[in-house]
């Protein structure tokens, strides 16, 4: 089973993410924050990354520039999930390494073709 | 003909010495022609009378001398013989030597007191009766009978000198006369008695009339005068005439040398006059010659050099001076303005250098570079010591929130040093430069951080928004995808699941307006397939038509292929927008969009067979927050923002949105302008 990071801290939006994930066959860990997303990423291996962009404690770009900066993380697929929807937003996010950038409210079906997308586009790399 | 006059100070000066130079020749041509014949006629009559008197002197004294002789004869006393002897030889031989001494047309002549002649200085005479047509007045010693002068006197006895024994008689022809009388070509004269009209010598010549003792005639031809004698000739008169030609020759000769000479005086004093005059005006003309010169030339350093002494060089030094003082003044002020052009490109400079400082910092260090360098005074600073230095630029700013002014600080730079009340000013100007650039730099920072905040709050906004309904969202998509409900669940989800969206769409406008309205919408301008663009559209509202069996017609009028620059994006928002408000409104029919081009304006026009508008409703639909009364009370969804955003978003494409309706019922049609 393929084990996805959600790190958002919003919690309902955590919560409807992981709903839809576990139908979807993954396994969710759950992040409030950049600093808890890179500790579980220091002990846990994951499959996929959903990051947030504005957090407390740790934003999203700072987590994912320290993801990008480790070799051993770097590689994960990562995707950004946000409610900032500017050019601007995207454009930064995406140039820090992101593989794909979705705007909250997501539709559904935006959202899982979003995660294979990324992940067979992972795969067909590996 | 007086321009000649008047215009010119030569020719004044010209005709002032020729009258001055030639009315006295004038004059005194007029006083020799008119005054002085008269003159000299009057100096010629008193010559003559003198002449006059010299021949009546000779001629007085020669009968006077004639006289004594006869006196003298008559006292001899060889008289005494005529009695003695009847016919005295002696006394005639006497006789006829006196009258051989004289030589003259008279007769010597002793008679006895019976008027026998008995001695005579002619032989024929003797002893003949001398007959006297008068008697002799024995108180008289002489009588005049017409041309024959008798002098007598009584011989008396020598002893007995009461006793007179005869006459010694002289007969005298008064043409004896004649001698001492001139006969000249020019003069003449003559005796005459004017009693029995007898004369002597020529008086063919003037005839006058002898009235009074003495007089003078001037005739025509002749100058007269005339003199009584005295003496014997007592009744008799002396003419003397003269030529007047004659006596005026001189005066006539010395006028026709006069009147030959005028031409050349007149030359000569034109000739002095044209002379002098040029050398009176020429320092003048020179004067206006090097005038011209200046004015053409703008050689201001010209000088008039004349060598003259009077008023002209007096002239020239004061025109010389004025030059030279004009001179140097313009020098001074193209020197004083090249500075200024100097000081003015400098303020320039400083100007471009100052404005383009992005922070108060760097405008105060670059101000002070520039102050040093134009002062030379390195040890020039800024400081924002509230103890302000008096005489130093101090510099104030303002505070745009309280509306006043501050003081910013100074530099210490002195500006009572400078004299130059100029250099003073171009300072302040600096100083004015740079509190203008400090409020500049401190307007754009107010500015840019109002802007920044309002659009941290836009973002803010939108993420806040979005963040709880994309939870309501999710849950709704979730349910509806994973769980299995029963209808009346699945359309209560549904109806969430629509009103997030909704709202989300409700969102989205809000935000774009503020977006629009901050400055912060930015135009992504690309060359796109415009009917591309209008098909995704429509490809993406056709649910929404079929949903209510809407027909949607697309007309490109041969325009497929056409492409433009434009913002994609915008462009089909404005479209969107357009053509979901068309299907919102319209419950039956069809509608149609159709496309077209005006000179360098593309036109999309979408027609619908909806409820329609009242025209006077129109305007009021592009307001925020708007729909048409009636239209709200049906239940339509609509933020009454889209064509607000719709016709902004056109202005930002430098195009519009227009709407137009004939009324309730007869349908609508929307129109986008866009510039390509």
């Amino acid at each position: 089973m393929l084990r996805v990071l959600l790190c958002d801290d919003d919690l309902m939006n955590r919560k409807v993410a992981s709903k839809i994930l576990h139908k979807e066959g993954f396994d969710v860990i759950e992040a409030a924050n950049g600093r808890e997303a890179l500790e579980y990423l220091a002990t846990t291996s994951v499959d996929l990354i959903l990051m947030d962009l504005m957090m407390p404690i740790l934003d999203g770009y700072e987590t994912i520039k320290q993801i990008k900066a480790s070799p051993a993380l770097a590689s994960i697929p990562l995707i950004i999930i946000s409610a900032l929807s500017d050019t601007d937003s995207i454009t930064k996010g995406l140039s820090l390494g992101a593989d794909a950038y979705v705007t909250k409210p997501y539709n559904i079906d935006t959202f899982r073709i979003s995660i294979r997308d990324t992940l067979g586009i992972h795969t067909s790399h590996v | 003909m007086f321009d000649f006059f008047h215009r010119s100070l030569r020719n004044k000066l010209l005709i002032a010495f020729i009258i001055i130079g030639f009315s006295p020749y004038l004059l005194f041509l007029i006083y020799t022609l008119f005054l002085s014949e008269n003159k000299i006629l009057n100096k010629t009559v008193l010559e003559q009378y003198d002449q006059a008197d010299m021949i009546i002197h000779v001629m007085q004294t020669h009968l006077h001398l004639l006289e004594k002789e006869v006196l003298f004869l008559s006292r001899l006393d060889l008289m005494d013989d005529l009695i003695a002897e009847d016919i005295d030889k002696r006394i005639s031989r006497l006789l006829t030597q006196k009258y051989h001494d004289y030589n003259l047309d008279l007769t010597l002549m002793a008679l006895d007191t019976n008027n026998t002649v008995i001695a005579a200085s002619s032989a024929h005479l003797l002893l003949k009766k001398f007959d006297l047509h008068v008697n002799f007045d024995p108180s008289k010693q002489h009588v005049i009978i017409n041309d024959t002068l008798y002098i007598y006197t009584p011989i008396t006895a020598s002893f007995d000198t009461d006793k007179t024994i005869g006459t010694l008689l002289l007969t005298y022809n008064l043409h004896n006369l004649d001698t001492y009388l001139i006969h000249q070509q020019d003069r003449h004269a003559y005796i005459i008695n004017p009693r029995n009209d007898i004369s002597v010598g020529d008086r063919r010549l003037f005839h006058i009339t002898l009235n009074q003792p003495q007089e003078s005639l001037i005739s025509e031809e002749h100058l007269i005068v005339y003199k009584k004698l005295q003496g014997i000739l007592h009744d008799w008169y002396l003419v003397y005439g003269v030529d007047k030609h004659i006596a005026l020759a001189f005066l006539y000769d010395f006028i026709r040398f006069m009147l030959y000479l005028s031409p050349f005086i007149f030359a000569t004093i034109i000739y002095v006059a044209v002379r002098y005059s040029k050398h009176v005006v020429k320092p003048i003309q020179q004067l206006t010659a090097i005038t011209d010169t200046i004015i053409e030339t703008k050689n201001y350093s010209a000088q008039l050099q004349l060598s003259t002494q009077d008023e002209t060089a007096r002239l020239s030094n004061s025109f010389n001076k004025m030059i030279r003082t004009t001179h140097d003044a313009l020098q001074h002020l193209e020197r004083e303005n090249r500075i200024r052009l100097q000081r003015f490109i400098q303020l320039i400079d400083i100007f471009n250098t100052i404005i383009q400082t992005k922070n108060e910092t760097d405008c105060i260090e670059v101000s002070l570079a520039y102050l040093k360098e134009l002062t030379h005074k390195k040890e020039l600073f800024f400081s924002t010591d509230t103890a302000a230095c008096s005489s130093c630029i101090d510099l104030y700013v303002n505070d745009f929130e309280k509306n006043k002014r501050l003081y910013y600080g100074y530099i210490s730079l002195n500006l009572n040093a400078f004299d130059d009340a100029n250099e003073k000013e171009f300072y302040h100007s600096i100083a004015t430069m740079i509190m203008l650039q400090l409020d500049r730099i401190r307007l754009i920072n107010r500015t840019l951080s109002a802007s920044r905040a309002k659009s941290a709050f836009i973002s803010h906004m939108s993420h806040e928004l979005r963040t709880p309904l994309n939870a309501i969202i999710g849950f709704a998509q979730y349910l509806i995808t994973y769980e299995e409900l029963n209808d009346d669940q699945q359309d209560s989800i549904a109806n969430i699941e629509s009103s997030a969206q909704y709202l989300l769409g409700m969102i989205n406008e809000i935000l774009d307006i503020a977006k629009i309205e901050a400055g912060k919408m930015e135009v992504h301008k690309e060359r796109v397939h415009i009917v591309e663009l209008i098909h995704n559209s429509c490809a993406m509202l056709q649910p929404l038509a079929d949903d209510k069996e809407l027909t949607l017609q697309l007309q490109t009028n041969n325009l497929e292929q056409l492409t433009c620059e434009t913002d994609p994006k915008l462009f089909q928002q404005i479209t969107l927008n357009l053509l979901s408000n068309a299907i919102k409104f319209t419950e039956n029919g069809s509608i149609t969009l159709t496309l077209s081009k005006q000179n360098q304006t593309l036109v999309l026009t979408i027609t619908d067979t909806g409820i329609g508008i009242e025209p006077s409703e129109l305007s009021r639909l592009f307001h925020d927050f708007t729909q048409a009364g009636d239209v709200m009370q049906k239940g339509q969804k609509g933020s009454g923002l889209g064509l607000s955003l719709s016709k902004k978003m056109a202005h930002l494409l430098h195009g519009d949105v227009t709407l137009e309706s004939d009324g309730i019922g007869t349908g609508c049609r929307a129109t986008l302008f866009i510039k390509i």
